[in-house]
């Protein structure tokens, strides 16, 4: 590692963990809560995983009666062939770039504060992407050839057509999902060694030994796997910023007023990180507050997590603005109306919660002592996240009025897209509820590596190597 | 230990109390010319690699390799299927539209690329191994808590029980322990 | 019920002695000539039980669980009856008629598998016939098509004529007699009816009395004299609820012959319409379009200029280039004062007599004509006058007499006669009972059933319980009547009312002949042998005229034997039947002139001062009467002008639903409103004396100040399981002695809302150049975008054969025959009112239907016929991840059914949004009857797949075959039609080879009026477009006229 890392006093700069807290400290209060016996379980986890179980069930109804029905137990129609099944696709991905991002982008940053909330935000990553990945996979017609776009040989001797947005966002999607999974366990292998040699009983020590792949803290060991690890934060990085933008490319290279416009990937990916960031949020002010992690997620992180919201929120403001103006200034009279028509026509009302949410509501931190408060972050990260929803379906259902009047329609969701979309949220709780229960929702080693009694050094002398 | 005579000999370990302690350590134990021997900590010890003397790790040139796997591979597989095994005229684009098979490229580089990393790592750390002599002892439990040991392998050619017993106290080691394979 | 098995049985032609097979084991299989055994055997099948129950288990309720399971379950009849289906396993079999018939192409009636045959047959649609022909795969009939050597079609068929075979199939048509509503037999129909007859022919047939539809048929009529003089004292009664009559009537008044108008619109450069829908609603439509269309293009010198007074908004008012709207009650008014200017000018050579006494009259309706309107009539007056021998006058059909007298004398006078009109008298009507108002008659029959004086009563094809004003009276009348038989295709509202129901078989299951609306002797031949227990209309009447023979066959060949001055031998008896028709035999042109007496007979209707808000009952542009409400192709097909399915409303204009206040909030707003329809509409109560209807009100635009428009048709109980209780039932609210017109009515709305399913909810162009529109007097200078270049190598397609086809606007008009004819080709479902209502329609032709100008209540009106325009630079193709739609190297936009996933993208990316999504398994829904009118070369489309237009790319295969073995290597132009323009009366599409450049498509696309949709989007649509001409008459100011001239630079 460049010495770099270090020019830097800690001292300082405030404490990433606060309360003098000693190594084993935060190894306790990390593996307390998931070394609770199963009798033991909290009742608000038992409540809550209750709950996502039952919308997770409903999920797999509706996904059956899809299935077995078609598509048109939904509401899209001809003039919009794609509704909440791409809307919520889009949204679902735009929540999983935060984790990745703040993984990465951060981590090459040398941004140490990150490590409070980077295994939080990694898994909310992996089951966010996981949501995302179950749409396009129900949305086609007939799921039972979808292995069509798969490039494998077959009795057709045909191959897919990579000209495709289609298989581009296909293969950006998965290739996202399985690195983020991968990244998210590389960086679990020490942590679980933790829980192994903390376990008190046979099973425990078995489980998590298998996962833990025998770790023993070697520095032998550490050398490769650091490695790894910068190359993975170095991989995922242009990842990360591919992906939606490669997400975007379904609706810029089509030739549609409002879609067909080059704004759209920076646009989205600022967008994603937005909406990711909000996401964050919203769930680390939950989990602070359950099981008082406040020494180890200060509000230090979320306020710098806060102004990465309203940067990226103000960056997604500014491409709406944009996106008006290259209308007017394309003088095509298709794309003059579809801009007009988003804000003015049948669905503006959506437009226009789409601009209260993401612009508007982020301005708030601009003030410092809204940024610190954890119900002000609370409150605007929920809107952000409505918004962000609310922009995915201003930009779908701007093809309800596209270039010949006669074509043009309405767009309503059935009860089955709202009932499949609130499944999704079963299936990205659940999987969540069981990551907090069983699994160390910090990155107990990163932690340590952080604070100031870990440093070699610090006892005064800092001369770098 | 009653055992230990049944039982071949791993290794000696011993624990010292702070990150700094250990790497002063580790740099005593690398100028006395061990090969066999490791420090194990709860995290990654800055400084640690050029006190212990490893040379630089190996894990980039995997990943250059499945990376450029990855990239060549799926070009080549959008361009061959294209341009050769059933070409179609799409959008009246040209069969070899490369512009358009740059993602999927993209993307496979990145996926070898991954793959490379993580089980490139894994290979080199001869990981996964779910059984280790250190395992045995109950207070390695600690390694991965807030204890820091370095422990020396009795195959290396200059280790004698004695000498590297003396050596780690010397050095401030504590409840220094001498290490048994699990089984004969 | 394995259809695999029944499909084997169906395809598998060689096998024709296949055993019959047990129910459940794939239905029951008959073979040529053993046909009246095998009806015996099906009887007893549908009596046992057991059959029931394994016909139960054939159509499980819940088999289909679809957002809207009422209308589509029910109206696709997924769980057809069992009387249906004892019907339906019979299709199964091959059923050639038992009698020679003949194939219309060359080659001998030997049947190549995979290669249709083409039969010459008929049907009749009141007093217009239809010369048709059936095509036949192995003997199943699966299309419609017009027969290019009769007159009366010209090659192109009507969209009833395309449907009727999908009514053919019908599983809801009546397959066994029926007495007292309970499943019977012919047998004991015979037997109840033999004591009958005897003691008829005792009393000398008192009270006997026959209610038939209209008759077109010479043998019909022969069979109806000889009841008659077997039971001399016998009534029969002509009931059809649209008026046959009216003009026959008017003509005759004025000149003593009872005469209808034959128009030659080719030979007329002025046409002023009264009410005269001839591109829609009235009879020869077809042949009228064609007349029309060809005088619109530019190339054969100047077009011709069409004015109309219309109160409704027609397809022929969506033409005009001068319309002038008018209430009901002034259109009379209108044409009296342009019949006394005409009058008023010298060199009418009309007896002075005549002129002096009927202008005064003329004077005095003219004189309550709106005086604004003056200067219109004027001009045309003068305009007409200008262009004598080349101008001509049509008087609609529900105008009364003395309009249609006026109408003739205009054209007297503007030496019309003999040039761009004939008149000749309308053959059929002598076989019917003449009366201006169709429901008069029936209301004598009426009364003297009041008296008792009816004992035994035979309504024949004919409804009149549904379709009179007086509905409920009859249901009760009916009961005092001892006897009561009902003869017709289904057990419908009257059939419930009466003792005896009895089926009758399909017009293509039987023999039959007509006399077309010319009077051209049309014979019509089976093409399959009846699917049910049937009998045809001839061999019922035969069985009461006791004839000699009683086959049809047999019946329409002793005919033609009995006609003097024909010269019947075999040979011609099989040309006529081979052709479809007998050549030379079209009634006589009259020449007639004027009598005085009729300045006598002319009273001038006489319209009060104030006639409030008036209505109009007009037939319906899909079902007609109601008579085709049970086809749900004609369901589905949206009305040409409203662009509404499933539906029958209230149409008025919208100064008038702003007037009542239900225009806002509902779909239409104004013209920059928002872009989308609503799927409700404003219920209204309208009263008029005692009768009060409650009904939906659609805005259509175009339409008179205070006028509503009702088409007649909908709201049946008994038609079927698509037609029942769809729309509203407007005969109830028709006044007897004024039928089709009524003045003062009263409307309340409701305040209550009424679900509707429109295919088109935007109907402004917004001021988009998509449907281009000029004056032929000005050059408008149309955006034309450059051809945008490519940055890489493009695909070379000037070699070989590349298909485009061109549109001519200017032709089109809007009629939708195209639409009926690629539905039936292509196999494309329907998919019920609910899925309508989500814009999810299938049909692979959108007309699109535009309405431009600034006023909305004098709009100009623009037909866009829109399929796949398959560009060369498809955007569909580039984003389908699994190649499913790609380019053929002849430029066609393929579509791989088998290899789309059904992502949709294609969908969103397609500019025109001509790709249609199967949603749900609409195919699946199709009763067995109906699949087998399914035609075998294209594909079924299973859900989950997109489908669009695909030029008919399997008539493009076939003769890509034909001429490789000729070893020819271009394919010349004309050899390959799609469906579309093979039925276009208007000739406005061409298609074929764009690099062939003597090919009509060639020339087209080097028309000036010339263009793509779109060009911005460098797609390169293989489809272009020709711009539509109007040619307004510059004396005419904009006020008053509609103008079109603004479009295309708003």
């Amino acid at each position: 590692m460049s010495s770099t890392a270090y020019t830097e006093d800690p001292a300082k700069r405030l404490p990433l963990v606060e309360g003098g807290k000693s190594f084993h400290d935060v190894t306790e209060i990390v593996c307390k809560p998931l070394e609770q016996p199963l009798v033991k379980t909290p009742s608000w986890w038992l409540i809550g995983f209750m709950g996502a179980l039952t919308l997770l069930t409903m999920l797999l109804g509706m996904v059956g009666y899809l299935l077995w029905e078609g598509i048109g137990v939904w509401g899209n129609n001809t003039p919009v062939a794609w509704g909440w099944d791409i809307v919520n696709f889009v949204w679902w991905i735009g929540i999983g770039h935060a984790g990745t991002l703040i993984s990465a982008i951060l981590f090459l940053f040398r941004q140490k504060w990150r490590t409070g909330i980077n295994r939080f935000a990694e898994a909310m990553t992996v089951f966010a992407v996981m949501c995302a990945f179950l749409y396009p996979g129900i949305h086609i017609g007939r799921i039972w050839v979808s292995y069509y776009m798969f490039p494998i040989p077959n009795q057709m001797a045909m191959w897919p057509n990579f000209r495709s947005p289609l298989l581009w966002d296909f293969a950006a999607v998965s290739t996202y999902a399985t690195v983020s999974a991968l990244f998210w366990y590389i960086g679990l292998v020490p942590d679980l060694a933790t829980i192994r040699d903390r376990a008190t009983n046979k099973i425990r020590a078995t489980l998590y030994g298998i996962f833990a792949l025998g770790w023993r803290g070697a520095n032998r060991h550490w050398q490769n796997y650091e490695r790894a690890y910068l190359i993975l934060a170095g991989l995922a990085t242009p990842l990360v910023l591919s992906v939606h933008s490669i997400v975007s490319f379904d609706f810029a290279t089509a030739n549609l007023p409002g879609w067909h416009t080059t704004i759209f990937p920076p646009y989205f990916v600022a967008g994603a990180v937005f909406s990711g960031f909000a996401l964050v949020s919203t769930l680390m002010i939950l989990a602070r507050e359950i099981f008082g992690f406040k020494q180890l997620v200060t509000i230090n992180h979320l306020e710098n997590m806060s102004k990465i919201m309203l940067l990226t929120g103000t960056l997604v403001g500014y491409a709406y603005a944009m996106e008006f103006f290259i209308a007017w200034y394309s003088g095509s009279e298709y794309e003059r109306f579809a801009f007009i028509n988003r804000a003015a026509g049948p669905f503006g009302w959506a437009y226009w919660i789409m601009i209260s949410c993401n612009v508007i509501s982020p301005q708030f931190f601009w003030f410092r002592n809204l940024r610190r408060n954890i119900w002000v972050i609370f409150i605007i990260t929920i809107f952000i996240n409505i918004g962000m929803w609310f922009e995915r379906f201003v930009i779908i259902v701007t093809l309800h009025a596209d270039f010949l009047p006669s074509s043009w329609g309405y767009y309503r969701p059935s009860i089955v897209d709202i009932c499949t979309y609130l499944g999704t949220f079963g299936l990205f709780f659940t999987l969540f509820l069981l990551f907090l229960r069983f699994l160390p929702q910090i990155a107990i080693s990163e932690v340590k590596g952080v604070m100031p009694q870990a440093n070699p050094h610090h006892h005064g002398d800092s001369h770098g190597h | 230990m009653a055992t230990s005579s049944s039982k071949s000999l791993f290794g000696v370990l011993a624990e010292f109390e702070s990150p700094a302690h250990l790497l002063q350590a580790a740099e005593k134990v690398r100028d006395k010319g061990f090969k066999h021997w490791d420090t194990h900590s709860p995290f990654p010890i800055h400084g640690m690699d050029k006190a212990m003397g490893l040379k630089d790790s190996k894990l980039g040139w995997i990943v250059l390799c499945t990376g450029t796997l990855g990239v060549a591979g799926t070009h080549l597989l959008q361009w061959w299927s294209a341009v050769y095994a059933y070409p179609m005229v799409i959008s009246g684009k040209p069969l070899n539209s490369y512009p358009a098979f740059i993602p999927v490229t993209f993307e496979g580089g990145i996926l070898l690329s991954a793959f490379g990393a993580i089980f490139g790592m894994l290979a080199i750390n001869k990981l996964p191994r779910l059984y280790h002599a250190l395992f045995t002892s109950q207070q390695f439990k600690r390694a991965t808590d807030d204890a820091f040991f370095i422990s020396i392998e009795s195959k290396d050619p200059q280790f004698n029980l004695e000498d590297v017993q003396v050596l780690l106290s010397s050095l401030g080691g504590k409840n220094i322990e001498v290490i048994h394979e699990a089984h004969a | 019920m394995s259809s695999v098995n029944s499909m084997e049985n169906q395809e598998n032609t060689e096998n024709q002695e296949s055993q019959p097979l047990l129910p459940g084991q794939g239905g029951i299989t008959g073979s040529l000539g053993q046909g009246k055994k095998y009806w015996k055997s099906l009887d007893e099948l549908s009596q046992s039980s057991e059959y029931r129950q394994f016909v139960e288990r054939e159509f499980p309720e819940n088999a289909s669980e679809l957002l809207d399971p009422v209308s589509r379950r029910s109206f696709l009849g997924l769980m057809a009856s069992s009387m249906a289906l004892a019907g339906l396993t019979g299709c199964k079999a091959i059923r050639r008629p038992e009698d020679p018939i003949l194939a219309y192409n060359n080659q001998p009636e030997h049947v190549l598998p995979g290669k249709p045959l083409f039969f010459a047959s008929s049907l009749s649609v009141g007093p217009e016939v239809g010369g048709v022909l059936a095509e036949s795969h192995q003997g199943r009939p699966t299309k419609i098509e017009g027969n290019p050597q009769h007159p009366a079609n010209q090659g192109s068929a009507h969209r009833f004529h395309q449907a009727s075979i999908l009514q053919m199939y019908d599983p809801d048509r009546s397959q066994k007699p029926m007495f007292n509503n309970q499943a019977s037999d012919w047998n004991s129909f015979m037997a109840a009816l033999a004591p009958v007859m005897v003691s008829h022919m005792i009393g000398k047939g008192k009270g006997l009395v026959f209610v038939s539809e209209y008759l077109t048929s010479p043998t019909a009529h022969r069979l109806k004299q000889g009841i008659l003089a077997r039971f001399p004292e016998a009534k029969w009664i002509t009931s059809e609820s649209i008026p046959y009559a009216k003009e026959a009537l008017g003509v005759e008044s004025i000149t003593g012959s009872r005469s209808v108008a034959q128009y030659q619109f080719q030979a007329a450069l002025r046409i002023a319409s009264f009410d005269c829908d001839f591109l829609g609603k009235e009879p020869q439509s077809l042949v009228y379009t064609r007349a029309y269309s060809r005088t619109r293009s530019p190339e054969r010198g100047e077009i011709s200029r069409l004015y109309i007074v219309e109160s409704d908004h027609t397809l022929t008012g969506g033409r005009a280039d001068h319309r002038l709207a008018l209430k009901p009650s002034q259109i009379p008014l209108a044409l009296a004062a342009l019949t006394q200017k005409l009058l008023s000018t010298s060199g009418a050579s009309v007896p002075a007599a005549l002129s002096t006494q009927l202008l005064n009259a003329l004077k005095k309706q003219a004189s309550l004509l709106p005086p604004e309107h003056n200067s219109w009539i004027e001009t045309l007056a003068q305009d007409l006058l200008a262009h004598k021998g080349q101008s001509v006058v049509c008087t609609g059909k529900y105008q009364d007499p003395q309009i249609h007298a006026l109408g003739y004398l205009c054209n007297f006078i503007l030496l019309a006669l003999g040039k761009t009109v004939n008149y000749t008298k309308l053959a059929s009507l002598e076989f019917n009972t003449v009366a201006s108002n169709p429901f008069e008659p029936l209301e004598q029959l009426y009364t003297s059933i009041g008296n008792n004086q009816v004992e035994t009563l035979i309504f024949i094809n004919t409804n009149p319980v549904y379709t009179n004003p007086n509905q409920l009276k009859w249901q009760e009348t009916l009961k005092k009547v001892k006897n009561t038989i009902h003869f017709g295709l289904y057990a419908d509202e009257t059939a419930q009312t009466a003792q005896w129901h009895l089926p009758a078989s399909h017009a293509f299951e039987s023999w039959t002949d007509a006399l077309a609306y010319d009077g051209l002797y049309t014979l019509g031949q089976p093409v399959i042998m009846p699917l049910y227990d049937t009998r045809s209309t001839l061999e019922f009447l035969a069985l009461w005229a006791g004839a000699s023979v009683n086959r049809g066959f047999d019946l329409v060949r002793e005919t033609l034997t009995l006609i003097p001055g024909l010269p019947f031998s075999e040979t011609n008896w099989q040309k006529w039947i081979h052709d479809g028709f007998i050549p030379n035999t079209e009634s006589p042109r009259q020449l007639l002139a004027p009598q005085a007496t009729f300045a006598q007979v002319y009273t001038g209707t006489q319209a009060p001062q104030n006639t409030g808000i008036e209505v109009i009952f007009r037939e319906d542009a899909s079902v007609y009467d109601g008579r085709f409400a049970n086809i749900s192709w004609l369901q589905e097909f949206p009305d040409p002008m409203t662009r509404l399915t499933w539906d029958n409303t209230a149409l008025v204009g919208p100064y008038t639903a702003k007037k009542w206040g239900v225009l806002d909030g509902y779909f239409l707003k104004d013209n920059k409103g928002v872009p989308l329809g609503k799927n409700e509409v404003p219920l209204i109560k309208i009263h008029h004396e005692n009768r009060e209807i409650t009904l939906a009100v659609y805005v259509l635009p175009g339409l008179a100040p205070d006028t509503v428009v009702l088409n007649l048709g909908y709201g049946r109980s008994h038609a079927g399981k698509v037609g029942n209780n769809i729309g509203f039932d407007i005969s109830g609210f028709q006044k007897l002695d004024t039928p089709y017109h009524l003045t003062q009515v009263q409307v309340n709305p409701t305040g209550q809302s009424y679900f509707i399913a429109s295919v088109q909810e935007h109907w402004s162009l917004e001021g988009r150049d998509l449907a281009r529109y000029h004056d032929i007097n000005e050059h408008p200078h149309y955006h034309q975008h450059p051809k945008v270049g490519s940055l890489h190598a493009e695909w070379d397609y000037s070699k070989g054969m590349q298909w485009g086809m061109a549109i001519d606007l200017n032709k089109c008009t809007g009629c939708g025959h195209c639409v009926l004819a690629c539905q039936a080709e292509n196999n494309i479902p329907v998919v019920g009112k609910k899925q309508v209502s989500l814009n999810r329609e299938m049909s692979w032709i959108r007309l699109d239907r535009y309405f431009v100008g600034d006023d909305i209540n004098q709009p100009a009106v623009v037909h866009q016929p829109l399929g796949c325009q398959h560009c060369e630079m498809a955007p569909c193709e580039n984003v389908c991840p699994v190649a499913a739609t790609v380019h053929s190297s002849e430029g066609l936009n393929d579509m791989v059914y088998n290899r789309c996933i059904g992502t949709r993208y294609c969908s969103n990316n397609c500019p025109y949004k001509v790709r249609r999504f199967n949603f749900f398994n609409y195919t699946n829904q199709y009763s067995e009857s109906e699949q087998m009118a399914q035609n075998p070369d294209v594909t079924v489309r299973f859900r989950g797949v997109m489908e669009k237009c695909s030029y008919c790319v399997q008539r493009i295969n076939v003769a890509r075959n034909e001429y490789k073995l000729k070893g020819i290597e271009l394919i010349p132009d004309g050899a390959i039609v799609p469906a579309c323009q093979q039925t276009c009366p208007a000739e406005a599409i061409a298609f074929g080879n764009i690099n062939d450049h003597s090919s009509t498509v060639a020339k087209w696309r080097t028309d000036k009026r010339n263009y793509t949709i779109l060009p911005e989007t460098n797609a390169r649509p293989r489809t272009s477009y020709l711009a539509r001409l109007s040619h307004t008459n510059p004396a005419l100011s904009n006020a008053q006229g509609t103008d079109h001239s603004h479009h295309g630079k708003s």
